[in-house]
């Protein structure tokens, strides 16, 4: 009786394990990571809601004003017009829901893929493991953004191609991480247990191995919306991005390097965008890590 | 093939070799017999102990009679039929009849799942008609039945002792009703005084339930508290058996002797 007693007063000495998400907070850079994060993502709901009704804010970002080119900023244009007298403020707001589009969406298809290709290889072994993950090494070879680059050429430049060319290409990572972590879960005893019970294999990766390896999924996650981001933005910037007039950050710095001379903020305030969001993300996804470990 | 209806399982010659592999091609360089030869029978009802060193492939044998591990060569007869050479689909009916007990108590829980959720799983497998409201009366009878209350269900693993999680460990495995139990060092990464209590609470399940044991181990005083009879293991052979008595008082084999002479007095 004494032992079991021993047993419950143990039992609530466990029961402070949960300081992980207050560490997440008490960290300053994560927690402008976030910020921006959420902030970029609202920005892109709201302006995509809003242009749905038809309302510009604050100016249409397609409408041409020659007698307005190459405007300083200025209260009127926040971040000046350029060449053909847009408001660049405008368009970088539509950019910003391409980009995130783009990043979501793109990290939506990888992910699905690697993790569908990583489990199945990393629950597998054997012969199944082999094959998945010497054709994983094979397209490894290839240079990921000259990939791309070749692919959207051959395709045509469209937002869905972008996003399922970026998405069916940078999915390597994911099933690599998703493998090497489904090889430890498979030998945990608890999905020994399991696969004694004679639990089914898809039940076994859904219900043991994939809840249990979610942290390095999210991760993994939020590192690729970024590197998505980058590579429309530079798709984009070499014109096989996005077609103009659509705004994307990619080609209005593309639109701008003609003029950087004389107006500087036609790139400056596009690429600190760029730069901005991708450290967001890596910043976050590193945040996540330290606190996931 | 023995036709004794009394034995619930018959390991003939069971042979699990590892292989081992060599450079980039992945040439077959040798192998690691980790169980060589080993044949031995568990009665209805009685316990078996498996005693031997770590390495010795004691943990092999038990994870290749419920087909963790593949064997290399030999036969398992459950009852008469040889589960040895059933594929998975085959296996699938006797699964519920072998169930097993792990060492960490701590790595043999779903940490994401309740409780009541991961012994109610065990039942959805193998009793699929049984309604929601039975299933969880079920699982508060076995939480019961291993020492523990039945309003733990909704709790997480973390949120108990290692010798807590043990009993949930059991209750889970009992749970399909099974009339062989392998127990895979079941208290050696518990303390001392918790040790006993699950040795008592097995003994006493074993009684009530008619299971049959594969106790694997190798603390010697629990082995012999628990075991009918013992084999003791050595590199994959059994090298000496008999009823537990006989063999841990009076070892003839000088492994097994070594063994009895490396225990601590006080």
């Amino acid at each position: 009786m004494e032992q079991k007693k021993a047993d419950d007063q143990q039992k609530l000495l466990q029961n402070n394990s949960k300081s992980n998400f207050t560490h997440f907070f008490k960290n300053p850079v994560a927690l402008i990571a976030l910020i921006i994060v959420l902030f970029l993502a609202l920005v892109a709901v709201a302006v995509s809601i809003l242009s749905y009704y038809g309302i510009e804010w604050p100016m249409n970002p397609n409408e041409t004003h020659l007698d307005a080119r190459l405007l300083q900023p200025s209260l009127e244009h926040w971040i000046g017009t350029d060449h053909l007298g847009r408001d660049v403020f405008s368009r970088m707001l539509h950019g910003t829901v391409i980009s995130m589009t783009v990043g979501f969406t793109a990290v939506a298809v990888s992910l699905s893929i690697g993790v569908s290709i990583g489990a199945v290889a990393g629950y597998c072994g054997g012969k199944i493991d082999q094959i998945l993950m010497r054709s994983v090494d094979a397209l490894l070879c290839f240079p990921t953004f000259f990939l791309i680059l070749t692919a959207v050429a051959l395709l045509g430049p469209s937002l869905i191609n972008i996003i399922v060319v970026i998405g069916l290409i940078s999915w390597t990572g994911t099933a690599r991480l998703v493998r090497a972590e489904f090889l430890t879960l498979r030998e945990t005893e608890y999905v020994y247990a399991a696969r004694i019970l004679g639990q089914r294999w898809w039940k076994l990766i859904i219900r043991h191995m994939l809840p249990n390896a979610a942290a390095v999924i999210l991760i993994t996650a939020i590192l690729g919306i970024p590197e998505a981001i980058l590579a429309e933005a530079g798709l984009s910037f070499l014109g096989f991005g996005v077609q103009p007039p659509q705004a994307t950050w990619g080609n209005i710095i593309a639109d701008g390097k003609n003029y950087f001379l004389d107006a500087w903020w036609l790139i400056f305030f596009p690429g600190l965008a760029i730069l901005m969001t991708a450290l967001s993300f890596y910043l976050l996804g590193d945040a996540l890590r330290e606190v996931a470990e | 093939m023995s036709s004794d209806s009394s034995l619930l399982l018959e390991v003939q010659n069971l042979k699990v070799y590892f292989p081992v592999f060599k450079g980039i091609l992945h040439r077959q360089d040798g192998e690691i017999r980790a169980v060589d030869d080993v044949s031995f029978t568990i009665p209805r009802g009685k316990t078996i102990g498996l005693l031997g060193e770590s390495g010795s492939g004691k943990t092999t044998i038990g994870r290749t009679v419920v087909k963790l591990i593949k064997l290399t060569s030999g036969k398992i007869f459950y009852q008469g039929q040889n589960i040895g050479a059933m594929n998975e689909a085959a296996f699938h009916p006797w699964r519920k009849k072998i169930q097993m007990v792990f060492q960490d108590p701590h790595s043999s829980l779903h940490p994401k799942l309740t409780i009541g959720s991961m012994i109610s799983e065990a039942l959805e497998i193998h009793f699929p008609k049984m309604s929601r409201l039975d299933r969880q009366e079920r699982v508060a009878s076995l939480l019961v039945k291993v020492g523990l209350k039945p309003e733990m269900m909704k709790l997480y693993p973390h949120e108990f002792s290692g010798g807590q999680r043990q009993r949930i460990s059991i209750a889970r495995s009992l749970a399909v009703e099974p009339e062989l139990l392998i127990c895979d060092e079941p208290v050696s990464a518990l303390d001392v005084s918790v040790q006993a209590q699950i040795i008592n609470l097995l003994k006493d399940l074993q009684e009530e339930l008619g299971l049959a044991m594969l106790f694997i181990g190798h603390d010697l005083a629990v082995i012999k508290h628990i075991s009918d009879s013992v084999l003791v293991l050595h590199s994959g052979k059994i090298v000496e058996s008999g009823p537990a008595h006989q063999v841990l008082e009076h070892p003839e084999h000088p492994y097994t002797q070594t063994l009895l002479a490396a225990v601590p007095t006080m």
